[in-house]
C-alpha cells in the first residue's frame, strides 16, 4: 500500500467555501459555521492554510482582516488567474511539492480544473470542510512546538528573503546582517518528538538517512558514549527553532558522526559547517580522531559536498555507504554566526 | 575556456567582485555547501562530465583555476 503523505499547505477558496455568499454579488457574506474552528486546529499541526479565490483582490482581503482571519493564510492568491496557476504559484512561494497540497473548492468546475493539471493535489468538497481534522492526511504523527510556530516562522524567511533579494547574490554579508545565534545542546527528553520528526522530514541534508525509535534515542541520552546534539538557531527576524541534529558515537580511538542532518529551511546558513567544527573540537579535546559515517540515499550529495569541502577524506567505501575522517586542523565557527553550547 | 566559463558561473550568482581565477574560494567567502552542489551540477551539465567523488575536495575547489583541472581532466578521461 503507498503510503499517505501527509497534507502540509490547505487552499482554500473563499465565496460559499470559507464564507456562505459571494463577496461581488452579496457585499456582505458570514463565515461558515465552524470554519474558524477548523482553521486553528490546522494552523495548531502546522498545516498551513493559503487561498486561490476569484475576486478582487482587495476586496477578499479586507473581508478576510474583518474576520480576523487574514494572518492564518500565507501567499493568499486572489485575483482572475486558473486556480491551478494559484496553487502551483503557492507551492512555488512556499518551496513545497504539490503532492503535500490540498484544494477546497464547493464548485465541482475548479476542482477539475486543479486537479487535471496537478493530479497529486487532494481536492476536497467545500461541503466537507468540518470533516477535514479528522482525516489521516490531516493528522501528522508529530505535533511539536517547531509545527505550532511553522507559520509564524514562514512569515520570517519571507523578510529575510526580501532582506537577501537587496543583496543581490552576496551571500556572505547578507549573513552578517542577520545577527545569527546557534546553540547547541545535548538532546533532552522533551526534544526527542522533534528529533523523530526532524529525522523523519528531512532528506536532502541528511548524512546517513538513518531513523531510530524513541527507546533508542533515550538510550543515545543516557549514554556515556554518545554526544547527542541538538542546534536551535535565532536570528533578528526571529526563531527557526530546532533545526539540526548531530549523532556521534565515541569509541577508545575515535569520534564517529553517526548522523548529521538539519532542516531544509537553513540550507545557506553554514549549520552544517558549524555542527562539524564544534565535533572536531570535542573530538581533539578527548584526543581522538573525527570520523563521519556517510551514506549516499541519491538525495543527499549536498551532504557530501560539506563534509568533504570542510576536510574529510573518504577512508573507506562499500557501495553506498563511506567512512570519511577529517583530515584539516582546528577550525573556527563562520564569523557571521554566534555559537553558544547549552547544557 | 574552462576558467571563463566557470567564472561566467560565478557571475551569474553576483560573486564576481574582486574575483580571479587563482582568488582562495574559501578565504573569499565564495563558497558554501550549496553553492557547490549548485556548481557540480552546472559544471557536469555544461561540461557534460560527471564529477566523481573523490575529485570533491577543499583542495580541488580553493580556485576557479583548480575547479577548471578537475573539469578539464574529467572531460580528458571520456574522451580519451
Amino acid at each position: 500500500m503507498a503510503e499517505l503523505k501527509t497534507i502540509k499547505c490547505l487552499v482554500w477558496d473563499l465565496d460559499n467555501t470559507l464564507w456562505d455568499g459571494t463577496l461581488l454579488e452579496d457585499g456582505e457574506v458570514v463565515l461558515r459555521e465552524g470554519a474558524v474552528e477548523v482553521l486553528r486546529e490546522l494552523d495548531r499541526r502546522g498545516i498551513m492554510l493559503s487561498v486561490a479565490s476569484k475576486n478582487e483582490p482587495s476586496d477578499a482581503l479586507e473581508a478576510l482582516s474583518r474576520f480576523g482571519l487574514r494572518d492564518y493564510f500565507l501567499v493568499p492568491q486572489v485575483g482572475w488567474n486558473r486556480k491551478s496557476d494559484s496553487v502551483a504559484e503557492i507551492a512555488r512561494l512556499l518551496n513545497l511539492g504539490l503532492d503535500a497540497f490540498a484544494f477546497i473548492d464547493d464548485q465541482p468546475v475548479e476542482r477539475e480544473e486543479v486537479l487535471f493539471h496537478h493530479p497529486q493535489v487532494r481536492v476536497y468538497d467545500a461541503a466537507d470542510y468540518p470533516k477535514l481534522p479528522a482525516l489521516p492526511e490531516f493528522t501528522p504523527q508529530f505535533v511539536t512546538e517547531d509545527s505550532r510556530l511553522r507559520r509564524l516562522m514562514y512569515l520570517e524567511d519571507f523578510k529575510r528573503q526580501e532582506q537577501e533579494e537587496r543583496f543581490g547574490g552576496d551571500s556572505e554579508a547578507f549573513l552578517r546582517t542577520l545577527n545569527m545565534h546557534l546553540t547547541l545542546s545535548p538532546v533532552k527528553e522533551g526534544d526527542l518528538d522533534r528529533v523523530e520528526e526532524l529525522t523523519l522530514r528531512t532528506n536532502q541534508l541528511n548524512s546517513t538517512g538513518a531513523t531510530y525509535d524513541y527507546e533508542e534515542l533515550c538510550g543515545f541520552i543516557r549514554s556515556q558514549k554518545h554526544l547527542f546534539l541538538v542546534a536551535e538557531l535565532t536570528d533578528r527576524f526571529g526563531s527557526y527553532g530546532k533545526i539540526g541534529l548531530a549523532l556521534a558515537e565515541k569509541s577508545e580511538t575515535a569520534l564517529t558522526v553517526k548522523l548529521l542532518l538539519m532542516s531544509c529551511r537553513v540550507m545557506t546558513r553554514g549549520i552544517g559547517s558549524a555542527l562539524l567544527v564544534h565535533l572536531a573540537s570535542a573530538a581533539q579535546g578527548d584526543g581522538l580522531e573525527l570520523l563521519a559515517d556517510f551514506i549516499e540515499t541519491g538525495r543527499n550529495r549536498i551532504m557530501y559536498i560539506t563534509y568533504k569541502l570542510m576536510g574529510f577524506e573518504e577512508i573507506r567505501r562499500d557501495g553506498e555507504r563511506c567512512l570519511l575522517r577529517y583530515a584539516g586542523g582546528p577550525k573556527d565557527y563562520p564569523e557571521y554566526l554566534r555559537v553558544e553550547v547549552g547544557l | 575556456m574552462t576558467e571563463q566559463k566557470i567564472l561566467e558561473f560565478f557571475r551569474s550568482k553576483g560573486k564576481s567582485t574582486g574575483l580571479e581565477f587563482d582568488t582562495d574560494l574559501f578565504k573569499g567567502g565564495f563558497v558554501n555547501s550549496l553553492f557547490a552542489l549548485e556548481m557540480v551540477v552546472y559544471l557536469e551539465k555544461a561540461f557534460g562530465v560527471r564529477i566523481r567523488n573523490s575529485d570533491i575536495t577543499q583542495e580541488n575547489f580553493r580556485t576557479i583555476s583548480s575547479i577548471a583541472g578537475v573539469v578539464n581532466r574529467a572531460r580528458g578521461e571520456q574522451h580519451g
